[in-house]
């Protein structure tokens, strides 16, 4: 009902695409794939598997929201460039900790809307290795 | 009478359905009958009204988010159904515990159904063959649309105006409803919770439970508005009684019956179909036409497969050993006609996807929609149990 489909739940995300590709292209990406689903069923479906398999598919048949695959695009580009990765992460963690309220809790950030973003750690994993290892790598 | 401590067990139910002074809801052991509707309790606030589904626009992509946040915006009804699903979940895993040749079950269960879905057209035609030779009808259905067709011809030429129907969610993809509704035959529900949806014009929000998402102060908004019933009792007892008295003459004289099928056995030709009201039984035996319709993967090929899935059935589903009622078909009544319609309706194609053809091994227990915490923003308990490692302690 909230899926606006026959079925609903993990099995629904998997089974709905293939009544209507486009009008349930929304729902596997509404799963955290944590297999809490898988574990349980009692004729052992895959269902987070297939799930995130249909992510791959509605992709391919180009049934992502344009928003979603520029921003993957993004991410992308980001995650293939170390330094530039760096540099925002190291951003990212200066405005968390410095910015006001209102600038990192508002509409255009659906992490902050139930719950506190984290606090950026003081020192990340790869600062750490340069600082203590450094020299040896 | 109080209650024995169980500090090693959390509590089950909404705070306002645990009433110690209720005496109905304690078992003679001392414990409390521990279902959601266990106490007949009234709720002490008046809660807000219920949110309703995702908008549907066509084909467009539906935004379940946009829906998830208005069901999230209605406290009352947000604690209630992860209450009662995460209580599912947890009478699931007790009768999990209980058998110790559960996983052996699932692997056999996983295996009778790949095995028949990679043989799916010899033993579908193995049912028709046996069904047939039982003096069953039997119906092939490409699609929703000829599903519907069928049904409606089998009505027409017996001139029935009215048909009973037990759960089924194969109709609900077909939309049964709404087609039986145009052509001016009059469906209806026998099963308790789906009744109240078809009554409240709302498709069901679960596969096991189809009102779950309902306040029984909503019920108590529907009924008075279609069955009459007062709209401030919202006494479980007094709703079902009602709904019962109510629905009791229209099935006594209905012109045919319709069931769904949880399991159809090649090799006897039998249709079996496991409810927990007795309302199959109604549905096929009150009238003298009965039709099942049934989705073509849920054939299974022998009788004593039906063993290995009767025994994760309703374990799975609600936690309890078996369901109240297992309903075996094989051939008309006396002086009554049997008709199976074996849908399609997509199922061939799944069946074609490398990816995505184990779907169809799904025997609808709703297992998999009670443990799964996104529905439920605020399922601690389930998030502890899953991400115990990570979980910060405050």
């Amino acid at each position: 009902m909230s899926y606006g489909a026959t079925y609903s739940g993990p099995i629904g995300l998997i089974i709905d695409p293939t009544f209507n590709a486009r009008k349930y292209s929304n729902l596997p990406f509404a799963s955290t794939l944590n297999g809490s689903c898988t574990n349980v069923c009692p004729v052992k479906i895959n269902i987070h598997e297939q799930i995130y398999a249909w992510r791959r598919e509605l992709v391919k048949q180009h049934e992502a929201p344009f928003v979603k695959k520029a921003a993957m695009k993004m991410a992308g580009e980001l995650l293939s460039h170390p330094a530039a990765y760096r540099a925002a992460i190291a951003a990212a963690d200066y405005a968390l900790a410095h910015l006001p309220r209102f600038v990192i809790y508002n509409g255009l950030n659906a992490w902050g809307k139930h719950r506190e973003v984290p606090h950026p750690p003081k020192q990340t994993f790869h600062s750490w290795h340069h600082a203590n290892r450094g020299e040896r790598s | 009478m109080s209650l024995p401590a169980k500090p090693s067990e959390p509590p089950m139910l909404h705070p306002e359905l645990r009433a110690a002074d209720d005496a109905d809801a304690i078992h003679k052991d001392g414990r409390r009958l521990d279902h959601a509707e266990g106490s007949s309790r009234a709720l002490q606030s008046r809660p807000e009204e219920q949110p309703r589904g995702a908008k549907i626009h066509g084909s467009r992509p539906v935004d379940q988010a946009e829906a998830a946040a208005r069901f999230i915006a209605a406290p009352e009804h947000e604690k209630m159904h992860d209450e009662r699903l995460w209580d599912l979940r947890q009478k699931r895993d007790r009768e999990m515990h209980g058998i110790p040749e559960w996983e052996e079950l699932r692997s056999l269960a996983s295996v009778i159904k790949e095995h028949t879905l990679t043989h799916l057209d010899e033993y579908l035609d193995q049912f028709e063959a046996t069904a047939q030779r039982n003096g069953v009808h039997v119906h092939w259905a490409q699609d929703a649309a000829e599903h519907n067709r069928i049904v409606h011809g089998i009505l027409r030429d017996h001139g029935a105006r009215s048909l009973i129907k037990s759960k089924s969610m194969l109709t609900e993809e077909c939309g049964l409803r709404a087609y039986m509704a145009s052509v001016g035959v009059e469906v209806i529900e026998t099963d308790l919770g789906e009744r109240i949806q078809q009554l409240d014009n709302e498709d069901p929000s679960h596969v096991v439970v189809p009102a779950v998402h309902k306040l029984r102060t909503d019920v108590a908004q529907v009924f008075a508005r279609t069955l009459g019933t007062d709209r401030d009792n919202s006494d479980v007892h007094y709703l079902a009684e009602s709904q019962r008295q109510a629905n009791r003459p229209l099935i006594l004289a209905a012109d045919a019956g319709m069931t769904g099928c949880n399991f159809a056995i090649a090799e006897t030709g039998g249709v079996t179909v496991c409810t927990n009201e007795g309302n199959a039984d109604l549905s096929a035996n009150v009238p003298k036409l009965h039709i099942a319709s049934i989705g073509i993967e849920k054939v299974i090929p022998r009788l004593e497969h039906l063993a290995v899935f009767v025994r994760l059935l309703s374990r799975s589903a609600l936690g309890s050993p078996i369901t109240q009622y297992t309903s075996h078909f094989r051939a008309p009544r006396e002086g009554g006609e049997m008709h199976v319609v074996l849908v399609d309706n997509g199922r061939s194609a799944r069946l074609g996807l490398a990816q995505f053809w184990t779907s169809l091994k799904c025997i609808r227990c709703g297992a998999c929609m009670n443990t799964c915490p996104v529905p439920a923003q605020r399922r601690l308990e389930l998030r502890r149990d899953l991400f115990r490692s990570h979980w910060p302690h405050h």
